[in-house]
C-alpha cells in the first residue's frame, strides 16, 4: 500500500512515481491511500491515469482508498472515473 | 513572465483585494441585507482563491476556498450576517494578510490560528457541506439560472514544463468551472506516455471543454490571465451553436437579466417578456415598462448598469510598477532642464536673424508639448483616494468597538484623484486624525443621547478639488474642542500669559504645538491634540497646510490642503548676490520696490514694509541664508510679497530672473535642516538653485519675530 502525504503534489511526484512502479512490480494489487489528502494537482492525476493503464496492461489492479470528495471531484475533472 | 514576477503581481493584487474586502465587510455589517455587497465579497474571495492557487500558495487557496463556501451560503441566505460572522471573516482576512505579508507565514502559530479559524468556519458550514459546495461547482451550477447564457469552448494545452512555473493546470480548470457549468469535457490523455517512460514532473494532459455561463468572455480570460503567454489556450464563443436565440440582441436580453438579478421582475415575467419580444420585436425595456413590470427609472438604471458593464469589459488596463513612472518623470525632468539650456542659448541669439527667431519658435512648440507630456504622466500617477479612505472602515469599526462607541465612517469624494505618492504619504496622518476623532471627539452613546445627539457618532472623510489643490477633510460630530481647557493647558506650558487675550484661532493653533502632544498629557482635553504636531509636519512635508475648526458640543473639522503633484512646480527665479533661489509661483502675491519711507522697524516685530495699506514683516533672505547680496536696502532691491496660511511677508531679493517650470530634486535630510528650503533644481546652465519653502520660511520668520 502506498500512503500518500497530505501535501502530495509535483514536489513529491518523483517519489510517488517510483513507489508505484515498485509496488506494481511486486504486487498484483496496489492500494493507494488518500486519507488526509485535501487536494491533488495535475501531476498526481496523470500519474494515477498512467498507473491504471500500466496495471491493466499487466493484468493487475490499482485501488484508491479513502479518497475525499473534493479529490474525487478533481479526478473527475481529469477524466478519472471513480 | 517569471514565477517571481507572477507572484509580485499576485501580492500587489492581493493587497488591493484585502483592503476592498475589509471595507466591504464593514459596510455589510452596517447593511446586513445588501446582496450586492455579499456578492462583491464572494467575488473577492473567489479571485483571491484563484490567484493564490496560480502562484502555488495552496494554504491560502484552501483557506479562501472555505471562506468562499461560507460566503456562498451567506449569499444563498442559509447563513445570516451578524457581528460574529463579520468578526470571523475579518479575522480570516487578518490571517491571510499575515500569511502574505509577514514573517508569521507558515509558522506553527500561523497554522494553529488557521485551524482555529477553519474550525469556526466549519461551525457555520459543516465539513461535509463544505465539500459538497466544492462539488456544486460542477453539479449544482447545472441548474439553469434565468437569463441569457453564453457558451464557450475552451481548449487548454499546457506546456510540458508548466509545473516548473508553479502553475497547476488542474487548479486552472477548477477555477474555470467556478465561472460556469461544464457541458462537455474531453480530457486528452494521448500524450501521456507509459508509466515507466513518463517523466512525472512534465505535464501531459490537455482539456477541451464547453461551458455554459452567464458571465462575459472576460471572466474566462481572467482565469487564464497568468498562463496564456506560455501555454496554448483558445477560447471560442460558441453561443450561436447552443442558443436558439443566439446573441443578435444581447443588449436587450441583458437588461432583462439585470432586472431579474435585482429582483424587480421574476423569471416567469422575464420569460413572458422574451416570448413577446420574439414575436413583436419590440425593445425589452419598452415591453417591461409597458407591462408595468418595472418603472421607467428601473429600466434606465438597468441600461446604465449595462453600459458600465460594457465599459468594464472593454477596459484595457495595464499594471505598471510606479518606479517606472517615476523614472519616466525623472527623464522628463531632464528634458525640461535641457529645454531650459536651449532657451538660454536662444535668448542669447539675435532675434533679427532667422536662426534665433526660428529656434525660439521651435522651443515654444516644444515647451507646449513638454507641458502636455508632463500632464499626461502626472495623470497616470493620479489615482482616486477612495480605496485609501475605504481602508479606514475597519480601523474605525475595530477602534470604536474597543472603546464601547458606535461610530459610522462616511466617505465623500472618493473619486477625487491625487498623486499616488501623496496618497501614500497622507495615510498615516489621516489615521492619526481619525484615531483622535474616535478617542477624543466622538462621545460614548449615553453621553451623545444625553446631549440630544444620535447614539451613533459620525466620522466623515471628504475629498475634493478646489483652485488647483486637493482638500481632504476629517470631520466628526463629537464634543468638539474645549477651548477653556486648551487655554489653561497653554498657560500651564508657558505658551500664553495668564491674562493674555487669545483668539479662538490662536487657541486652536496650540493643538499643533509639539508640547501639546506629549504622553504626559493623556487627559480629557476634549477633542484634539495627540500627535497633531506630527500630522502637521507630515502634511507640510507634502507642501500642504492643515487647519482645524471646532465648535464645542458639535464637532471638529480638520482640513488639509495639498498640491496636486509633488514633482514639478512653476517657480520664480530670483537672484541674491551670486546665488539663485526659486520661489513657488503659487505663493507669490506681488513683487514691488518699496519707497524708503515705507520701511519701518516696529518694536517686537522687527522690520516691516507697507504693502497695500498693511504692514508685513520683511525678511532679508541674504541674512537668513548667510550669503552676500548686491542690495541691502529694500528700496534698492526688490521685495517679493508671499503668503502662507493667511500670513504675508516680504522677501528682499536682488532681482527677478524669470519664471519657469521646476523639476524638484529632493535633498538629503542633513542638507535640509532648514525649514526654509524644500529642495533643489538644476537650471538650464547646469547651476543648482535652492527652492524656498514659503511655509517653513514664514514660520521661521514668525519664530524670530516672536523671540524679539
Amino acid at each position: 500500500m502506498i500512503k500518500l502525504d497530505s501535501d502530495i503534489g509535483v514536489k513529491k511526484i518523483k517519489e510517488f512515481h517510483a513507489a508505484i512502479i515498485d509496488e506494481l512490480r511486486s504486487n498484483d494489487e496496489v492500494l493507494i491511500d488518500f486519507s488526509g489528502v485535501e487536494r491533488i494537482d495535475c501531476s498526481v492525476a496523470q500519474l494515477i491515469i498512467a498507473s491504471g493503464r500500466a496495471a491493466r496492461a499487466a493484468g493487475k489492479t490499482i485501488k484508491l482508498k479513502s479518497v475525499p470528495r473534493f479529490v474525487k471531484y478533481q479526478m473527475q475533472i481529469c477524466g478519472i472515473k471513480i | 513572465m517569471s514565477e517571481s514576477a507572477i507572484k509580485e503581481v499576485f501580492i500587489s493584487e492581493a493587497k488591493e483585494i484585502i483592503e476592498k474586502l475589509e471595507s466591504d465587510l464593514v459596510q455589510l455589517e452596517e447593511n446586513e441585507g445588501d446582496q450586492e455587497i455579499v456578492n462583491r465579497i464572494f467575488r473577492s474571495f473567489h479571485t483571491l482563491k484563484g490567484s493564490s492557487g496560480i502562484v502555488g500558495l495552496t494554504s491560502i487557496y484552501n483557506f479562501s476556498h472555505k471562506l468562499e463556501n461560507l460566503l456562498d451560503r451567506v449569499r444563498s441566505g442559509d447563513i445570516a450576517v451578524d457581528n460574529s460572522l463579520i468578526d470571523l471573516i475579518l479575522g480570516s482576512i487578518d490571517w491571510i494578510r499575515d500569511e502574505l505579508f509577514t514573517e508569521k507565514a507558515d509558522t506553527d502559530e500561523s497554522k494553529s490560528a488557521m485551524n482555529a479559524l477553519q474550525q469556526r468556519i466549519l461551525e457555520y458550514t459543516g465539513e461535509e457541506k463544505a465539500v459538497e459546495a466544492g462539488e456544486e461547482e460542477e453539479t449544482g451550477r447545472a441548474k439553469p439560472k434565468a437569463g441569457v447564457y453564453n457558451y464557450f469552448r475552451i481548449k487548454a494545452r499546457f506546456a510540458d514544463d508548466v509545473f516548473e512555473t508553479g502553475i497547476d493546470p488542474l487548479m486552472i480548470i477548477e477555477d474555470l468551472l467556478t465561472v460556469g457549468t461544464l457541458l462537455t469535457k474531453n480530457v486528452d490523455r494521448e500524450q501521456l506516455p507509459a508509466l515507466d517512460a513518463m517523466n512525472p514532473e512534465r505535464c501531459y494532459l490537455s482539456w477541451d471543454l464547453i461551458i455554459k455561463t452567464l458571465e462575459p468572455v472576460d471572466k474566462i480570460n481572467d482565469v487564464f490571465m497568468f498562463v496564456r503567454d506560455r501555454n496554448s489556450i483558445t477560447i471560442e464563443d460558441v453561443t450561436a451553436s447552443f442558443s436558439g436565440r443566439g446573441r443578435e440582441l444581447p443588449q436587450e436580453k441583458r437588461i432583462g437579466e439585470i432586472l431579474l438579478e435585482k429582483g424587480i421582475i421574476s423569471e416567469a415575467e422575464l420569460d413572458a417578456v422574451l416570448k413577446y419580444h420574439d414575436s413583436h420585436k419590440t425593445k425589452i425595456g419598452d415591453i417591461i415598462v409597458k407591462k408595468g413590470l418595472a418603472s421607467e427609472k428601473d429600466v434606465k438604471d438597468a441600461l446604465e448598469e449595462q453600459e458600465k458593464l460594457k465599459k468594464k469589459i472593454e477596459l484595457n488596463t495595464v499594471r505598471v510598477d510606479t518606479n517606472r513612472l517615476d523614472n519616466i518623470l525623472n527623464l522628463l525632468g531632464e528634458i525640461v532642464i535641457g529645454q531650459s539650456s536651449l532657451n538660454r542659448i536662444a535668448d542669447e541669439l539675435d532675434d533679427d536673424k532667422d536662426t534665433g527667431f526660428q529656434l525660439k519658435n521651435a522651443l515654444y512648440g516644444l515647451d507646449r508639448i513638454t507641458r502636455e507630456f508632463q500632464e499626461q504622466i502626472m495623470s497616470i500617477r493620479m489615482i482616486p483616494i477612495g480605496p485609501s479612505f475605504e481602508q479606514f472602515r475597519r480601523f474605525v469599526r475595530d477602534s470604536a468597538h474597543e472603546r464601547g462607541k458606535d461610530i459610522k465612517l462616511v466617505i465623500e469624494g472618493g473619486d477625487t484623484e491625487l498623486d499616488k505618492t501623496v496618497i501614500e504619504k497622507i495615510s498615516d496622518p489621516l489615521k492619526h486624525m481619525i484615531r483622535n476623532a474616535i478617542d477624543h471627539g466622538i462621545e460614548v452613546p449615553e453621553e451623545r443621547e444625553a446631549a440630544g445627539k444620535a447614539a451613533a457618532g459620525l466620522v466623515t472623510l471628504r475629498a475634493y478639488h478646489q483652485e488647483g489643490n486637493v482638500f481632504i477633510e476629517v470631520l466628526d460630530d463629537g464634543r468638539g474642542v474645549n477651548l477653556a481647557k486648551v487655554r489653561s493647558r497653554a498657560v500651564e506650558r508657558g505658551l500664553l500669559k495668564e491674562d493674555e487675550e487669545a483668539s479662538r484661532e490662536r487657541l486652536l493653533s496650540y493643538l499643533f504645538h509639539p508640547g501639546f502632544s506629549t504622553a504626559d498629557r493623556v487627559d480629557d482635553l476634549s477633542g484634539r491634540g495627540v500627535g497633531m504636531d506630527v500630522v502637521k509636519t507630515n502634511i507640510e512635508e507634502l507642501r500642504g497646510t492643515v487647519e482645524l475648526k471646532s465648535e464645542e458640543g458639535k464637532g471638529t473639522t480638520i482640513r488639509i490642503k495639498l498640491p496636486l503633484t509633488l514633482a514639478i512646480i512653476d517657480g520664480m527665479l530670483v537672484s541674491i548676490g551670486r546665488n539663485i533661489y526659486i520661489i513657488p509661483l503659487l505663493s507669490i502675491v506681488e513683487s514691488m520696490q518699496p519707497k524708503q519711507e515705507d520701511v519701518k522697524t516696529v518694536e517686537g516685530k522687527g522690520e516691516m514694509i507697507s504693502f497695500r495699506g498693511e504692514f508685513v514683516s520683511l525678511a532679508r533672505l541674504y541674512d537668513l541664508f548667510e550669503i552676500d547680496a548686491r542690495h541691502k536696502n529694500p528700496w534698492e532691491g526688490l521685495v517679493i510679497v508671499v503668503e502662507s496660511a493667511n500670513t504675508r511677508i516680504g522677501l528682499l531679493v536682488d532681482d527677478l530672473l524669470g519664471q519657469q517650470q521646476i523639476v524638484i530634486k529632493s535633498l538629503d535630510n542633513y542638507i535640509t535642516r532648514s525649514r526654509s528650503i524644500s529642495g533643489a533644481a538644476i537650471l538650464g546652465d547646469g547651476k543648482v538653485a535652492l527652492i524656498v519653502d514659503i511655509h517653513g520660511l514664514v514660520e521661521d520668520i514668525m519664530d524670530i519675530n516672536s523671540a524679539r
